[in-house]
Formats: C-alpha cells, structure tokens, sequence
C-alpha cells in the first residue's frame, strides 16, 4: 500500500536521505530503525509531505497507487489526517496548550467526516475509550497540561486514528515516556492495527521496540535502507555489517543464573559516530565506521537479498551471503 | 536520600488551589494601578454621555478664569469662562474614542499582516520584514502633518495618522512570536490531521500569541492617547468646538502669565491616563508571561 521509489530528500544540497526503494504491505507493521541523525524521523515527514519548506523532494512517494509528491497542498491536506495518521515524538509539544482535549481529538473528525456537533463528541468520547483512556467524559474537557505524559500520547494516537486512516505513523511515539508507560502505549499501538487493519509505519532507535511491535524492519544508516526484511530473519540473521553491529550492542535482559556475567560483560560499541550531514563516505555510507570494510565498498553496493523477505545493501555480509 | 515529609509538603502546596483572595493578592500592584486609572478615564468618558456639570461649550462670560474652587466650578473655568470639569470630561471623551479606533484597526490590520508575514514563504519572509520595518521608521508626526494637509485636520486624520504609525509596530511584534510558535510540533500536528496553513494561523497561531496581542494593546493604547493629545495640541488633531486634553493644552499656552495653573488640568489628565495603561500592560505581561510568573518575579 505503501512503496517509496528513488526518494531524494535534500536540504542545502546535503543529500539528508536517498532511498531506492522501501514497501510496506497492507495491514503491516513495518518498523524504521536507525540511530539519531540516520534520517528516520526525515523519510517519516517525507511520506506525510511534512518536510520543512527547504527541503527539497524528488523520487515516488505511491500510497495506494497515488503519488503523494505530485499532490497540492489542498489534495495533500485530504490525504493526511484521513489516510495517513501521524503521532509525534514527544506528546507535551505535540498538543496546543490553549485547546481542550475534545477539541484536538476532534480536528480530523471535523476536517474530513460530515459529522457535526454531538456526533463528533460522541465519536470522540469513543476514541478515547478505545485508547484506553479512564474517564472520558470528563477528559473531554481538559487542557493537555492537565494530563500524564501516557496519557497526552494516548490523546495524540486518538487524534491520529481520529478519521480512521489506512497508515498510521508513529515517529518515536514512546521516547518521551516513561519505560512503564511506554509498553502500554507500544501494546495499544499493535492492538489498534489488529482492530482496524492498519498499517503502521513506526519509527524508532530501539531494535527491541522495533521486534515487539512489528513484524517487518528496515534498517536506516545515512538516510539510505541498509537491509530490509522480515523482523525474525533481520534479528536472527542479520547481513548488513551496521545491523549486526546495532544487534551487538544491545545489552539484552540478564538471565537470573549469571546476573554477575551479564554486569561484567563489556558492550559492543560501534565506534565513531554517525558523520554530519554531507561528511558520509562515498560507496558504502557506514564503511568509515565499519571493522570489516575493505577497498571494494567503496563503491555502492548492490542490493542483495539473501530470501525473498530480505534483502540488504552489503559487500561483506554477515553471514557470508546466502544464509 | 532527601528528606521525604519535606517533599510531600511541597507536593500539596502545588496541588491545592490557592484561594481566590490568595491568588488576587499575588497579582502586580501595576495591574491595580494601571487597572484603577483606566477605569477611571473610561468612566469618566462614559458619564460625560449622561452627565456633565455643564452643557459642553456652555460659555459663562461673567465668570472666565475663575480660579479652581470658585462656587459652581470646581476646578475653575478657562479664558471663555467654560468650566473645566466639563471640558476635561469631554476631552477624555475624544481621547478614548480616537484610541479605541485607531488601536483597534491597527491591532487587527497589524497582526494579519504580522500572521501573513510569518506564514509566508521563506524567501519573502526576509523582504516583507524588512518592508514593515521601513513602515517602522516613517516618523509618526510627520504622516500626520502631510495626512493633515491632504484631508485638512480632524478625528479621522489623527486616528488614520495613529493606524500609519501603529500598524507596522503591531506587524513586527507580531511576526517573531508567530514563527516561533509555527515551528512547534502541535502545528505540525494539525497539517498531520490535515489542516491548511491558514487555519493553523487562525487557530493555533493567534490564541497562543494573544496574551502578547493583549499587552501590545493595551501598550499602545496608552501611545494612541499621547499621539491624539499632541495631534490636537499642534492643531493636526479634532477642531473646536469639539473638546479634545491637547487642544486645551493648547489653550493654556497662551494663559501662561494669567493662569499658570491651567495646563496642568489636561496635562495631569494626559499623563495619569497614559500612566495607567502603561501600568496596566505592564501587570498584564507579567500575569500572561508564563516564563515571568514561573521565576515568580509575578
């Protein structure tokens, strides 16, 4: 439903992302993972044309056979909010602080649907509850300064599915959250495109995050798809070198038995750090930054995919290609 | 390990309301001031309708200059023998006419072309702030003597000759906040649900820049009144018979050797009234100033 085709994005001639090409199936979790400054958050606005007015787009943006870079404003304004839902990072600068709940929940209701008056507070009431808000009633009428961290997320993810969208975005919506808080809202998320079969494209740093929402996974390095894949193949056997790094150094949960290893155990580090914008090697972007790179990346590589659901962008694969 | 009955004390003192009488006493004695002396000038303005000691213009010849205190006019009659009470009144009439005119106008005109300007495009953003800041520098008096000039003197030129001056500060003030708050996730959370820019202007720009909007008004109010008065007084502004503080300030120049006091009826009245809405923007700001009243400087 979803596909991205040669996406350019540039800002002052920096080339900010550069994806050749990225699908996300109908009714799927397709999770974007990368590290700060990777380019995850850029490609997210991008698809909902939300880009700074700078930023210069080129490439397919195709939602259900619509190229959404070759729509105007006005058209573009219909698609969002009804089509595709966005919730934001951080919850607290998300919501306009001189507007009542009932009112921001209800923009979509009232920009794309007919319903009026009762029938839009009603709708709304209900968003709330499926959200899993308590009180709703009396929520209605709050302002968001009044609210929890959770509970202003769960406000934006009803405001986002408000209209009832085919895609949904979530860029980082639990990094502002408290860890408690933030498996509520990542379950909410899963149950709500069970529900409503809708797609869900979510952004995020956290491969764990990534692994217990999703179901698919592209990896993001320099603004460029580095492997893409079924979420179980990429974990379990990743090929490109960035993603077998990211993998190591996660720290995992400590078995009960050998609480003492897991202390002691050095982390892996990927050294460096991701390069400004405009500093990326050319060839391979995360050669400079790669233990294992050799001569030959630095010419682009080709993509390779080791099966049909995974493919990836790698001279030296981990697994030494076919897996 | 800090001490927790500390903290727990500090937990309710946030989470209880404070009484009303609690919370009016911790606002700005300049609110009161300023709040006390538009009050009275308003008042005045609007009893002057009803109510004057005398028929405005009622000239009594036997009785021209009397002194303050004189029986019948209290604070005494000017060179035409007309009582001072009622000119300062009616004056105070002209005064918050021409102001709420022109601050109205210009406060409506400035903030859509302030709204317009930083919502525009970014390569005309830089040029449009740049026009208004040429509109800044035109010298207020001036445009009023060469309106003057071309539409004769009186009310409309000097409110049209306040709008020139006004409109430009209310456009530059506006613009700065206006972009800040256009960069602010909840905006782009409003063209995620798919609203357009110009209602995100409206909606979500202009209530959260309006206890900006409110100080600015209430700042030029009190520049409105100083303009008004000194249009009037260098004979720009209303024309007799009308009564108008600088016109009558005018007056008394002339009365300098006969009746020094004089001027300082409409001067002081000029003055308090510019005081007090100075005063009250001032206490407004710091009550509406989130950043001020978090420091407590409230």
């Amino acid at each position: 439903m979803l596909n991205l085709r040669n996406l350019r994005v540039t800002i002052d001639d920096y080339e900010i992302i550069n994806i050749d090409e990225l699908t996300l199936q109908a009714g799927s979790r397709l999770g974007l993972v990368g590290e700060s400054g990777s380019g995850k958050t850029m490609t997210a606005k991008a698809i909902a044309g939300l880009l700074p007015n700078e930023a210069k787009v080129s490439g397919e943006v195709n939602f259900d056979g619509q190229n959404l870079l070759t729509l105007g404003d006005r058209e573009l304004a219909k698609v969002r909010g009804k089509r595709i839902g966005f919730v934001f990072q951080d919850p607290a600068r998300s919501l306009n602080p001189m507007m009542r709940i009932s009112k921001q929940v209800s923009e979509a209701i009232r920009i794309h649907t007919d319903l009026k008056g009762k029938a839009v507070t009603a709708k709304v009431t209900d968003l709330l509850r499926q959200v899993q808000l308590p009180e709703p009633e009396t929520l209605l009428r709050r302002y968001p300064h009044q609210l929890s961290g959770g509970q202003q997320q769960r406000v934006m993810i009803a405001a986002a599915i408000a209209a009832d969208p085919d895609l949904l975005i979530a860029d980082e919506p639990t990094t502002a959250l408290d860890v408690t808080v933030q498996e509520e809202i990542l379950r909410l998320l899963i149950s709500l495109s069970e529900q409503r079969k809708m797609s869900l494209l979510f952004v995020s740093h956290d491969l764990g995050v990534v692994r217990f929402v999703c179901n698919q996974v592209a990896v993001i390095y320099g603004g460029n798809i580095v492997e893409a894949g079924d979420i179980d193949s990429i974990i379990n056997r990743p090929q490109h070198r960035y993603t077998a790094a990211l993998l190591a150094a996660n720290p995992g949960m400590p078995k009960d038995d050998n609480f003492s290893a897991f202390i002691g155990r050095r982390l892996q580090t990927i050294t460096g750090s991701v390069p400004a914008v405009g500093r990326f090697p050319s060839g391979c972007r995360f050669r400079n930054r790669c233990q294992h790179a050799s001569d030959k990346c630095a010419t682009t590589p080709s993509v390779t995919a080791s099966s049909p659901e995974h493919r990836y962008l790698c001279w030296h694969p981990a697994q030494g290609g076919q897996s | 390990m800090p001490d927790q009955s500390k903290e727990l004390t500090q937990d309710t003192s946030i989470a209880t309301k404070p009484s009303l009488g609690k919370r009016l006493r911790r606002l700005p004695i300049t609110l009161y001031l300023g709040g006390a002396l538009v009050t009275t000038f308003v008042a005045v303005a609007m009893i002057s309708f009803v109510w004057t000691p005398y028929p405005p213009n009622k000239l009594n010849l036997t009785n021209r200059l009397a002194s303050p205190g004189t029986a019948g006019f209290f604070l005494g009659t000017d060179r035409a023998g007309r009582d001072v009470v009622t000119e300062l009144m009616l004056g105070a009439r002209n005064s918050l006419y021409v102001s709420v005119v022109s601050t109205v106008v210009a406060m409506f005109l400035g903030s859509i072309i302030g709204l317009s300007i930083a919502g525009s495009r970014r390569v005309l953003q830089g040029p449009f702030t740049r026009l208004v800041d040429a509109g800044l520098a035109l010298p207020g008096i001036l445009t009023a003597l060469v309106l003057a000039a071309k539409l004769g003197p009186g009310n409309t030129t000097a409110t049209l000759a306040i709008i020139t001056w006004q409109v430009p500060v209310a456009a530059r003030v506006t613009i700065g906040p206006a972009r800040q708050i256009l960069a602010l996730d909840y905006v782009e959370a409003a063209y995620g649900y798919g609203r357009t820019k110009a209602y995100v202007l409206r909606r979500h720009v202009l209530p959260n820049i309006s206890p900006l909007l409110i100080v600015l008004g209430s700042v030029m109010f009190a520049a409105a009144i100083l303009i008004e008065a000194a249009l009037a007084f260098l004979s720009v502004g209303v024309q007799p018979p009308t009564s108008s503080w600088g016109r009558f300030l005018n007056e008394t120049q002339s009365l300098l050797e006969a009746a020094p006091y004089l001027m300082f009826f409409p001067g002081v009245a000029i003055v308090l009234t510019a005081l007090g809405f100075n005063l009250l923007g001032d206490g407004l700001r710091t009550v509406l100033d989130p950043q001020q009243a978090r420091t407590g400087v409230a």
